[in-house]
């Protein structure tokens, strides 16, 4: 009751504590907003997630496929995508946060616990979830070395087996990016459309990019050819995208695709 | 009067240096017809708002650099942005989070992991109170 006072005394209009009855919340909501006609929100969420096939999405022990999709909106292909990345970029935390701790730089040991804990928890991977938020909140309280160590030997752990069953289940990485495929005519009018839908996505930093990126490697790889495809895929990949369209305009206008 | 600002004209920025956060946000959000713009850092996100106008921003608020109170901070400065409502999303559902982000102007909370219905009703609230005030505004300048 207290968190309620101190709310509405701070200026909200009203307050709905966890954990959350979604009831509550559409009711509480619904007294200051009317729907609109937007898509309605299903009942029930997580029904419309098929059940997990077995041929795409492998079983990881710790690892809830239902719950990890049902907040990807059911999209297996983003699933394995974020599954993978989860390998390559959270599988090295310990030795990152073991590292900062090393140099005495607590904030970025905590901010790197925090991003496993969250990323954990978006994928349906429970036990590291938990795992990462104790050593997050350790880290936070200030905890002596010798009251983080065995939290943080648990983290190491727990994260070390979890990422190692993963990596063994998922399947292989698509061969898409591969420096060797082979280059591919490709129709300059054609090249030209896909350069504008690209040059659109990259002007709304809209993440549209790599979509059009996956679904026209070759004209790609025809303006970027070598390290620039790599360079521009990876700089797609991490949403980094006055870069890729500063790289972009300037391949396209040698190319013939964009006036100079 | 202007065209209602509601899904699927509506534009989202979300903002957060993870990833693999901003592709689950990306992919349930699209889902409902929002069009999406993202950023990995708030200096990514004020260049963004250089060229787009969102309908709405998720911010994360732990972030390396320029966190999230401090581009909601930036956002309040700046005229162009000053109206935009903004959600903060956040692990810490502590009550200082809260307090700084409501002195900041934040207009909701939304804690990670996110979930998708709560998100729906949040984002869709905000935008429709954000139509709300377009209709107004159109009527007192008319």
């Amino acid at each position: 009751m207290e968190e309620r006072q101190r709310c509405l005394d701070a200026g909200m209009n009203d307050h709905v504590s966890k954990p959350i009855d979604p009831q509550l919340l559409i009711e509480t909501v619904g007294r200051f907003y009317q729907p609109t006609d937007a898509p309605d929100v299903a009942a029930s969420p997580r029904a419309e997630v098929p059940a997990p096939g077995p041929e795409d999405i492998p079983s990881v022990d710790g690892l809830d496929i239902k719950d990890g999709l049902s907040r990807v909106g059911g999209n297996r292909k983003l699933y394995l995508k974020l599954l993978r990345q989860f390998v390559e970029q959270q599988g090295p935390a310990p030795a990152q946060i073991t590292d900062a701790l090393t140099r005495n730089d607590v904030p970025v040991a905590e901010r790197l616990a925090h991003t496993v804990k969250g990323v954990a928890g978006s994928l349906g991977a429970r036990a590291v979830q938990t795992a990462a938020g104790s050593l997050e909140t350790a880290l936070g309280a200030k905890a002596s070395p010798a009251e983080l160590a065995p939290v943080l030997r648990e983290f190491t752990s727990v994260l070390d087996d979890f990422v190692g069953r993963l990596h063994a289940a998922l399947p292989l990485t698509p061969t898409q990016s591969a420096p060797a495929a082979p280059a591919v005519a490709v129709d300059l009018e054609q090249a030209k459309k896909v350069v504008q839908e690209m040059i659109a996505h990259l002007n709304n930093f809209d993440p549209a990019a790599s979509e059009c990126l996956e679904a026209n490697p070759d004209v790609f790889r025809t303006l970027l050819p070598g390290e620039k495809f790599v360079s521009f895929e990876q700089q797609i990949g991490s949403f980094s995208f006055a870069d890729a369209l500063a790289q972009l305009q300037q391949a396209a206008i040698e190319h013939g695709c964009l006036p100079s | 009067m202007s065209t209602p600002v509601s899904a699927p004209n509506s534009r989202i920025l979300i903002v957060d240096d993870t990833p693999a956060n901003i592709q689950s946000l990306a992919a349930i959000l699209k889902e409902k017809g929002y069009q999406i713009s993202v950023a990995t850092n708030g200096k990514q996100a004020l260049d963004a708002l250089a060229r787009v106008q969102p309908d709405l921003i998720l911010l994360d608020v732990m972030m390396p650099e320029m966190d999230g109170f401090q581009v909601c901070a930036e956002l309040r400065r700046q005229e162009r942005t000053r109206d935009i409502p903004v959600i903060l999303v956040t692990a810490k559902d502590d009550m200082e989070t809260r307090v700084i982000g409501m002195k900041l102007g934040v207009s909701e909370f939304l804690t990670k992991p996110i979930n998708k219905r709560e998100l729906f009703t949040r984002v869709r609230a905000q935008i429709h109170q954000r139509t709300l005030e377009h209709g107004i505004d159109d009527i007192l300048t008319d």
